[in-house]
């Protein structure tokens, strides 16, 4: 086996946002903006899905650090997380809300943009969920079809 | 995948292929126009997908960072472990004895 030098995490990041940004450019390179939509319609989306995602994760975190504070003798530590969550949070809304008219959508309440933030949060994840299944799926399938390289290594030392 | 895999060439070319097709199908769609939805309006629908999922990344990344400060901190004010003195000449007999005692096989 030839040892190679592994890449970095920055390398993989941007490996991850590589297809985003192809998207992006080729779209605007071909067909230029698109029109009547523009920032104003983006912004109130990435708002309303950042915080709305913090919160689901901010909850789901939250247990988790009632079981570090009692592992590791800190009581007070899931109301530290809380005060933090929350002055993270508040200054988010601050910040977004400073960018322009958002929050409401084309919803007429905030309970109902509440309800939409929700459901189109789940949506995604679980669209994000199914790629992820499938890339892992074809993946394994590959690898498991693929001839076991523990047999080609024998084979190899057979017929040396 | 061929970063990180060792001779994964052929798993990487299916997951590549898989990519370009679905970058393909995403590139038509938002250049022509179908029956039920016109190719500007998936386009809007791509831009507002995009935007969402920054959106999430940007608020779990947020989240993460909140909970784990506090966790950093906590952990920071720990005393650090007392380290312990390293095995001494007699100690170090002793654990090559032991294993000189249980090396072995049928050869």
């Amino acid at each position: 086996m030839v040892e190679r030098s592994k890449p970095s995490t920055k390398v993989v990041i941007i490996g991850l946002l590589f297809p985003v940004f192809l998207v992006i450019a080729v779209d605007i390179s071909m067909n230029g903006q698109i029109p009547n939509f523009g920032v104003d319609e983006l912004n109130p989306r990435v708002a309303n899905s950042a915080l709305t995602a913090f919160i689901l994760c901010t909850t789901f975190l939250l247990g988790n650090m009632f079981f570090y504070g009692e592992s590791r003798k800190r009581p007070l530590a899931p109301i530290f997380g809380m005060a933090t969550a929350v002055i993270v949070g508040i200054g988010a809304t601050i910040f977004f809300i400073n960018q322009g008219p958002m929050l409401l959508e084309g919803n007429g309440s905030v309970r109902a943009q509440l309800v939409y933030n929700i459901s189109h949060t789940i949506i995604s994840i679980i669209a994000l969920l199914f790629s992820l299944m499938i890339t892992l799926g074809v993946l394994f399938s590959t690898i498991t079809h693929s001839d076991s390289k523990i047999k080609t290594l024998d084979n190899r030392r057979e017929e040396e | 995948m061929l970063a990180y895999g060792d001779e994964r060439v052929n798993e990487s070319r299916y997951l590549f292929g898989i990519s370009l097709g679905t970058f393909l199908f995403l590139m038509c769609a938002m250049n022509i126009d179908s029956t039920n939805l016109s190719a500007v309006e998936f386009r809007e629908y791509v831009w507002l997908s995009i935007a969402d999922i920054i959106g999430i990344i940007i608020g779990l990344i947020l989240s993460i960072i909140s909970f784990a400060s506090v966790i950093f901190v906590y952990e920071r004010s720990l005393p650090t472990p007392k380290s312990i003195e390293p095995p001494n000449n007699q100690e170090l007999n002793k654990v090559t004895q032991v294993i000189k005692n249980n090396l072995g096989g049928d050869e």
